[in-house]
């Protein structure tokens, strides 16, 4: 039983099957991440000091990481638009490209928690950023794994398929990009 | 020579495989984050720690020795399709990996029905120390942990008895032939015996007195048995989402097996897809600010302060 | 794991673990009676031979359960120390989301009357399963009512009104199930007589069990204690509830006993044992592994029961070999 569709060469009229999965998935991460702000948003309305005393937030090398991930999402849709013309090797170079994008993020991301002058357990406000901010490194984590597992695949592939299943780690990996928008939005811009 | 064709019918069974391999995972798993406290110079031991990496390995180990993620590893390896290994008939089918909507129906409604016989003897045993004032069989935290585990239970069992009816119905309904995906639909069902093991374990490693709704700060207090119930908790949860995904997109999808008149669907299929569905988006809104408020260690843990 | 969101020596917060809490907990539990209910509307029309009365209103109405469930979970909260601002308006959205539920009620009242009601177990599951349903809807009006609820909450009337409500949205409707698809799962027929006395040992136990704890909530049994003061006259609405989960733990033994044994030596069942008309009962019992040799074909309302002529699908080629449903009396 192939994984991607029950019905495997039947013509359907609209979205296929696998694609609409994963938006309903992604529906419910965006349910995931509305609990986090709305746990930020909540406490920081009912805290007098927010950000407390002792944070202190790099903002310019999270701005920095935040264009990488932009630049990845961009790099994710060259991979799309590569498959969709046939071109495996542009495709694959492309989709590598993305996941060291990612993984540069995650390595930022590991080098500013470090440095942080709080810890989560600190007080409430540390436990959501590290929350917050650690839930979407963990996504990122999975993209970067999803997209080795369909490296791994094209490049044993002797001809692309259906664009199907770059598709839907392209759409994950932007609803991934988005969510950062919002966390960097409310953390480091709106604080 | 009959008994050990017995044997190994048993042991090749997809539970016991999984089992198996989970077990020694979670054992490894424990000893994880003793290994890295110990290099960040603490002391080893903490029992929130281990019991959540213990469980998350033993999880993945136990997926592993199910043949869970065999499918999915054939697919990353650009392989053919290849005769599964499984077991294609006989109750051998009903203890392992298999991808058919009605047997994984049937494992659900099975596992729903055991749940709730053993969730009711608890209320049972709850009731019957009511019966008469004062203490006659229990202690009052055993009888917390009983009337508390008996809640989460019983609300396991419902989620699962409603995936267990959808996925046998549904297909058959709407005149198709399985699930959307049906791989991913037998992945949901096989996260519920951990999850029940890890309720039954938490009877066991001192319990929890909140009820099933866990409220802080109570819960923060709790003994481990709260850490391993919210765990369980979670997977449950990720279960409920991954199989509703499953029915929630299977909906609309299979609509052109039907006739063109709107209403020509029977009314419980509505019901089980859309509610399914609906219901698993706040669970992925729970879990992450709820698992990590509450729990916390074991025995002689303070009153939430302690340094991780 | 130290975390520090909801201790306010820290900046946390309480109420927002209760806040995140409901809004989960609160559509989870509606959700869980609606299927229940969709089970309830499925096999009423079979068993009183007629169509179920407003077919759109009823599937509307679960979508309104569904949008009006989520808007509710503040209720849990009255006593919390919530701010008033939000009690009143959690108190109206509760007490309008009995609106679509009430739908469905109409709706099988009226689907029953002037039926020809055959009355074998899953019929009656199902009849037990609207009455306690209602009952349980209705118990929980004045806990929507916050001066109310300040006495009520953390009651046991609460127990007893949302035992009710689960009881009659998913137990009893479940139990209505097994015995309507056993057949087509297994291909034998569940014991009757085994199933009514099943039917009569768990209604009547639930009953004794819950009806109880409505009135010890009334004067003002905590619930989640381990104990009780003897003076306090409690004790023999506690012993009866008791008696009464004896009794249904008696009958769902009986219903183990019969699963078992049915399922091992029951009576060989047809394709369609109930005269029922909706798809999966086009296939074999058991079906088999594609379910259908063929996709069927729908052409017709699958509630016409009682209808002359009326058809709901056909199987296999037009007018080749198949089975057609026919309209019954």
């Amino acid at each position: 039983m192939s994984i991607a569709s029950v019905h495997e060469g039947e013509r359907k009229p609209g979205m296929a099957n696998a694609y609409l999965g994963m938006l309903l998935f992604l529906v419910s991460e965006a349910f995931l991440f509305s609990a986090l702000f709305v746990t930020y948003f909540y406490l920081r309305t009912y805290t007098p000091v927010w950000p407390p005393q002792g944070v202190h937030l790099e903002i310019t090398l999270v701005s920095f990481n935040t264009l990488v991930l932009l630049v990845s999402s961009g790099t994710m849709q060259w991979a799309i638009s590569a498959w969709r013309r046939g071109n495996q090797r542009v495709a694959l170079a492309a989709l590598l490209t993305t996941m060291l994008l990612g993984s540069t993020f995650l390595a930022i991301k590991g080098w500013e928690w470090y440095h942080e002058p709080f810890r989560p357990w600190d007080h409430a406000y540390g436990s959501i950023f590290y929350t917050l901010t650690g839930f979407h490194a963990l996504h990122v984590l999975g993209g970067i794994f999803i997209l080795g597992a369909l490296l791994i695949r094209t490049s044993r592939l002797r001809s692309l398929g259906h664009p199907l299943a770059v598709e839907m780690a392209g759409v994950y990996w932007h609803f991934v990009d988005l969510v950062w928008l919002f966390v960097f939005g409310s953390v480091f811009l709106l604080r | 020579m009959i008994a050990l064709r017995q044997a190994q019918d048993i042991i090749s069974l997809g539970l016991v495989k999984g089992a198996v391999a989970g077990l020694i995972g979670a054992g490894v798993g424990r000893g994880l984050p003793a290994g890295v406290r110990l290099a960040m110079g603490l002391p080893a031991w903490d029992p929130g720690w281990a019991v959540t990496v213990g469980t998350l390995v033993g999880l993945l180990c136990y997926l592993w020795g199910l043949g869970a993620f065999r499918g999915w590893m054939r697919w990353v390896l650009a392989q053919p399709e290849k005769e599964s290994r499984e077991p294609t008939s006989g109750w051998a089918r009903y203890f392992s990996f298999d991808t058919n909507h009605k047997v994984i129906g049937v494992q659900y409604m099975v596992t729903s029905l055991l749940i709730m016989a053993v969730a009711g003897v608890y209320a049972l045993m709850g009731r019957l120390e009511m019966a008469q004032p004062g203490m006659q069989y229990m202690g009052p935290g055993t009888y917390n942990t009983l009337v508390s585990l008996h809640g989460i239970m019983m609300l396991a069992a419902v989620l699962i008895g409603i995936s267990g009816m959808m996925n046998y119905l549904v297909p058959l309904m709407i005149g198709a032939r399985d699930m959307a995906f049906p791989h991913l639909n037998a992945l949901s069902y096989w996260f519920i015996p951990p999850a029940v093991f890890l309720l039954i374990l938490s009877l066991f490693s001192g319990g929890f007195d909140t009820g099933w709704t866990a409220y802080p700060p109570l819960s923060v207090r709790a003994p481990l048995g709260m850490q391993l119930m919210l765990l369980a908790f979670y997977l449950v949860g990720l279960s409920s989402i991954a199989g509703s995904i499953n029915c929630g997109e299977h909906q609309p999808h299979h609509h052109h097996f039907q006739a063109a008149r709107p209403g020509d669907e029977p009314v419980p299929h509505a019901h089980l897809c859309l509610g399914s569905y609906g219901h698993r988006l706040p669970p992925a809104y729970l879990h992450p600010v709820h698992r990590h408020g509450i729990p916390h260690g074991g025995p002689g843990a303070g009153d939430g302060h302690e340094i991780l | 794991m130290g975390m520090r969101f909801f201790d306010p020596d820290k900046g946390g917060n309480v109420i927002l673990y209760q806040h995140l809490f409901w809004f989960y907990s609160h559509p989870a539990v509606y959700i869980f009676v609606l299927p229940g209910l969709g089970v309830i509307s499925e096999v009423l029309p079979g068993f009183c031979r007629k169509p179920l009365f407003g077919y759109r209103a009823v599937a509307l109405s679960s979508l309104g359960i569904a949008a009006g469930g989520a808007l509710v979970w503040g209720h849990h909260m009255f006593a919390a120390g919530i701010e008033e601002w939000l009690m009143v308006p959690m108190m109206v959205t509760t007490l309008l989301v009995a609106v679509p539920t009430g739908v469905k009620v109409f709706s099988w009242l009226a689907t029953m009357w002037m039926g020809k009601i055959q009355l074998e177990t899953p019929m009656l599951f199902v009849l037990t399963s609207i009455i306690v349903f209602l009952i349980g809807g209705l118990t929980g009006v004045p806990q929507g009512i916050v001066p109310v609820d300040l006495y009520l909450t953390d009651t046991y009337w609460i127990v007893a009104h949302f035992h009710f409500t689960l009881f009659g949205g998913f137990v009893f409707p479940a139990m209505a199930a097994i015995y309507f698809w056993f057949p087509k799962v297994t291909g034998r027929l569940l014991g009757e007589g085994l199933g009514k006395l099943h039917w009569a040992a768990m209604s009547a136990g639930f009953f004794i069990l819950y009806v109880p704890m409505f009135w010890l909530g009334l004067h003002g049994m905590r619930r989640r204690i381990a104990d009780y003061d003897p003076g306090l006259g409690l004790q023999l609405p506690n012993l009866v509830s008791a008696i009464g989960a004896f009794l249904v733990a008696l009958g769902m033994l009986i219903f183990f006993i019969n699963l078992v044994r049915s399922a091992t030596r029951g009576a060989p069942a047809p394709a369609n044992p109930w005269r029922s008309r909706t798809l999966e009962w086009l296939a074999s019992s058991p079906p088999p592994e594609d379910n259908f040799p063929t996709a069927p074909r729908v052409v017709g309302p699958p509630y016409g029961y009682g209808i002359p002529g009326s058809v709901h699908a056909l199987i296999g080629t037009s007018g080749g070999s198949g089975k057609m449903e026919k309209a019954d009396p």
